[in-house]
């Protein structure tokens, strides 16, 4: 599985805010070169993750980890100071919004070098000038108008393709998206996610995904993890993981998205209620009052299966119900 | 873990301090304030037993009128603030909500009135209403509905775009029950902050007012006026100026602590939800 | 032969984006929808599909009486809109309801869900006793399948799933005749979406309802509408069934758009 030294290896990650549990017991690793596909839908703690990740939680939210290693460097003991560096240096965001980065009032130009010229300690022209030559490389045919524009002067797309290239700034081991394509037309989304791969390929940088739409993950990514209610409920290859799903809650996914083959007047897989805020704290699985095949045996400790080759699961019976699904 | 919110809590206290001696004017005075007595005339603030805060040329006790006057003073700005605030909500309303001519015309108005200085305005105005108490309540009655208009009006122009406006458009709500029950609730704490702001500056209006002789008239006591016949003897007496000074200055800057408070746990909070 | 209830015809709506700047005369327009002529029959589910921009949403809004277009009209069962008299309007207003993109957004987040249930059947003046006002609430709450105890609670504390709901049942209680919904599902989690479409369609066979329904998800449209028709910059490229559309597009966009959306679909289908 590993396909190089591993950037990012976190263990039993445990997120929680004032009140309740976001995040329990996450085990990740990020693996050099790798695409990696995170799913999963509102409230499944995604978001948090990757913020926890580049350490811009919110305001009353903490955590705590067994092993949280970044680069070489053990992050748990790092200042916040250095751990900010760490990130600036080698991790890339490219945010689901696509205004998030973009300053309206400042020119593309006054504001793309920035985290180049502070962590780099490189010259604003020489930024400039890297600058110039990534916009090119992300599909710009006149990067000297663009860096010349505001943000508000261009459209979604292409101020997706200048944040991808701000990401790719500080020569990132890692480029992070956050939902990259959601706010964007169908068209405009195959563009990007094929600018990601071509990066990926050029530059060997490791991509991780974050999103909620299964079709894009399976497309694009070669590892695909599901996330749940906070937890990690499978991972594996994306080839098996979307062959032969093995947790529920994965294959119910993959049901309720209405296929193209699918007959007006036959009923969508549903997925009865709602995704818990509250509990997720226990040991006990979580997705079991939702689950078509939970017993007792899943309101004991939950144990992650094994399912070899990379594929693991978090379910007391997996590949129950075979491997059909929808 | 959150930090106190220190505007509204310095606000409160320096207002409670003022609100306290306005009310206890009513039950105790520790002399008559009007009531002259040469014998005990420039008194150090301390010097005499009872007279907390010395007596001034004329023998009158500073405590005592301080008292008294914060009652006209808190009277005038409430009077004419609340006065301006309800005609500046109904002129911004029924403006931005009918538009057209009538609500160029109204806008106009209003800017022009935000043209002039507050202070100005209401000498202007007390030349043609009068001079004493309600001339005052009236001028600056007059000139306090103007920020209340703007915001009003802008309020609703923006809210207008809003997704809840247009679906209850959808379903038929008319323009009152779009005031009351919509656009109400997201007006309700700007104009709370709006008013106690507005408080304070109307008590430095009337400060200013008074200490010309338009305002409050001798012998009743408002602190402006108290400054103003104290500034023969400033230099002599510094004592007779600082008294009503620090009255004016903690009123004021109450009222306005208070209304930044209000801004900060009131809007600030809902806008980041 | 079905009726018409709904036409719109050459509709036609323009935004000023550039001004004279003294006399204030119109130089530039930019043309949202030009030219669409659509009919919503009874009983179906009319969907309209395209991307941002493509002015299905203001389409949607001229259709409902939401906005005015700069030209062509809109007949409600045979009469121009603008022609109808007070009553002749409020029937029309009461007959054609809305369910938006942003479920919380849509409502009034200082009222009770139970208030804004109620609110079209007050505002259309339907029923003035508050007591069966707040009995139909009841009602439609469980018809949507939301539990009672959600109408006590305010917007802010509910999910978007259970949020849409609520917009549904609002909807639908003053018995319209038809239900545009705007991008209705696609804020929404996939799960969640299954929830809702599944309803839709549930309350449709249950109470004969028209759907306009506008997105721009191709998938969604197809599994919920009787006929499709395709925008792109404010015209109608190409109308009819969804197997007529979908299996045999005639214009190169429906197929840019249909290989957009099915190459992102999970391959597990095939």
């Amino acid at each position: 599985m590993s396909e190089g030294r591993k950037l990012v290896s976190i263990r039993g990650l445990t997120v929680s805010s004032a009140h309740r549990v976001l995040i329990k017991s996450l085990d990740l690793d990020i693996a050099q070169g790798e695409l990696l596909g995170i799913a999963g839908e509102s409230g499944s703690g995604k978001t948090m993750l990757m913020r926890t990740l580049l350490n811009i939680p919110p305001e009353d939210v903490h955590f705590k980890a067994d092993a949280l290693q970044m680069f070489g460097a053990d992050c748990l003991h790092l200042s916040d100071t250095d751990w900010r560096r760490t990130v600036g240096n080698h991790i890339g965001f490219v945010p689901q919004n696509t205004m998030f980065y973009l300053h309206p009032m400042l020119r593309i130009r006054q504001q793309i070098a920035d985290s180049y010229v502070s962590h780099r300690k490189g010259t604003l022209r020489q930024g400039l000038a890297r600058a110039e030559a990534l916009l090119r490389e992300v599909g710009f045919d006149d990067p000297e108008r663009v860096l010349n524009s505001y943000a508000w002067e261009l459209s979604g797309g292409m101020r997706q393709r200048v944040n991808i290239a701000m990401a790719l700034m500080n020569s990132p081991e890692l480029l992070i998206a956050d939902e990259p394509t959601t706010a964007l037309d169908c068209a405009i989304q195959r563009q990007i996610m094929d600018l990601f791969m071509k990066i990926s390929r050029d530059t060997g940088i490791a991509v991780v995904m974050i999103s909620h739409d299964l079709g894009m993950l399976q497309q694009y990514s070669r590892r695909t993890l599901v996330m749940y209610a906070g937890r990690m409920v499978e991972s594996g290859s994306t080839e098996t993981l979307f062959c032969t799903p093995a947790h529920p809650y994965t294959r119910a996914l993959m049901g309720v998205i209405p296929s193209l083959s699918l007959q007006a007047g036959q009923r969508l897989a549903e997925i009865p209620g709602y995704v818990p805020d509250s509990g997720r704290e226990t040991d006990a699985c979580i997705f079991a009052p939702r689950c078509p095949y939970a017993g007792a045996e899943c309101s004991t400790a939950l144990q992650e299966q094994d399912l070899g080759g990379g594929h693991s699961c978090l379910c007391a019976k997996p590949g129950i119900g075979g491997h059909d699904h929808g | 873990m959150k930090k106190p919110n220190w505007n509204l809590v310095l606000g409160c206290a320096l207002l409670l301090i003022v609100i306290a001696a306005c009310l206890l004017s009513f039950f105790y005075l520790p002399y008559p304030p009007n009531v002259m007595d040469n014998a005990h005339a420039y008194l150090q603030p301390g010097q005499a037993a009872g007279h907390l805060l010395g007596t001034d040329q004329y023998g009158r006790d500073i405590l005592s009128r301080i008292m008294v006057g914060s009652r006209t003073v808190l009277l005038i700005g409430f009077v004419s603030v609340s006065g301006g605030a309800v005609c500046g909500c109904v002129l911004g309303a029924s403006a931005a909500m009918i538009k057209g001519i009538y609500g160029s015309i109204v806008m106009r108005a209003i800017e022009g009135l935000m043209a002039f200085p507050g202070t100005l305005l209401a000498l202007m105005l007390v030349a043609v209403v009068g001079r004493g108490q309600w001339g005052a309540i009236l001028a600056i009655g007059i000139y306090t509905i103007a920020p209340f208009a703007r915001l009003v009006y802008t309020l609703i122009l923006e809210s207008e775009s809003l997704l809840c406006i247009k679906a209850a458009r959808s379903f038929g709500t008319g323009p009152l029950r779009l005031l009351s029950h919509y656009y109400l609730p997201v007006l309700l704490p700007r104009l709370l902050t709006q008013f106690s702001a507005s408080v304070g500056s109307a008590i430095m209006t009337e400060a200013a007012l008074s200490f010309l002789g338009l305002g409050v008239q001798p012998p009743n006591a408002s602190w402006g006026l108290m400054l103003s016949e104290a500034k023969q003897y400033a230099l002599l007496y510094p004592y007779l100026a600082v008294a009503p000074g620090a009255a004016i200055f903690m009123a004021v800057l109450g009222f306005h602590l208070l209304s930044d408070g209000l801004n900060d746990i009131l809007i600030t909070r809902r806008s980041e939800q | 032969m079905a009726e018409i209830l709904l036409q719109g015809q050459e509709l036609v709506k323009q935004f000023p984006v550039q001004k004279a700047p003294f006399t204030g005369r119109v130089l530039k327009n930019f043309t949202a929808v030009d030219g669409v002529s659509l009919e919503l029959y009874r009983g179906e589910t009319l969907g309209i599909v395209g991307e941002s921009g493509s002015g299905k949403s203001t389409t949607g809004e001229i259709l409902g009486g939401l906005q005015q277009p700069t030209g062509g009209r809109v007949l409600y069962k045979g009469k121009d809109i603008r022609t109808l008299s007070r009553q002749e309007y409020r029937e029309f207003r009461r007959n054609v309801q809305y369910v938006f993109q942003d479920p919380k957004g849509s409502m009034n987040a200082s009222e009770r869900i139970e208030n804004i249930l109620a609110e079209p059947l007050l505002t259309l003046q339907i029923e003035p006793d508050a007591q069966k006002r707040t009995e139909r609430a009841r009602e439609m709450c469980s018809l949507v399948g939301l539990e009672e105890s959600v109408l006590r609670k305010f917007p802010g504390e509910l999910s978007g799933g259970q949020c849409q709901r609520v917009a549904i049942a609002r909807a639908l209680i003053s018995e319209p005749e038809i239900v545009v919904c705007d991008e209705a599902v696609s804020a929404l989690d996939v799960s969640v979406q299954a929830q809702i479409l599944n309803l839709l369609n549930d309350l449709q066979k249950r109470l004969q309802v028209s759907y306009l329904f506008i997105s721009h998800d191709i998938s969604v449209v197809n599994y919920m509408a009787d006929r499709i028709a395709v925008m792109l910059h404010g015209k109608i490229i190409e109308q009819g069934s969804p197997e007529a559309v979908l299996q045999n597009p005639r214009n190169a966009y429906t197929r840019q758009l249909l290989d957009c959306s099915f190459a992102k679909k999970a391959n597990h289908e095939l």
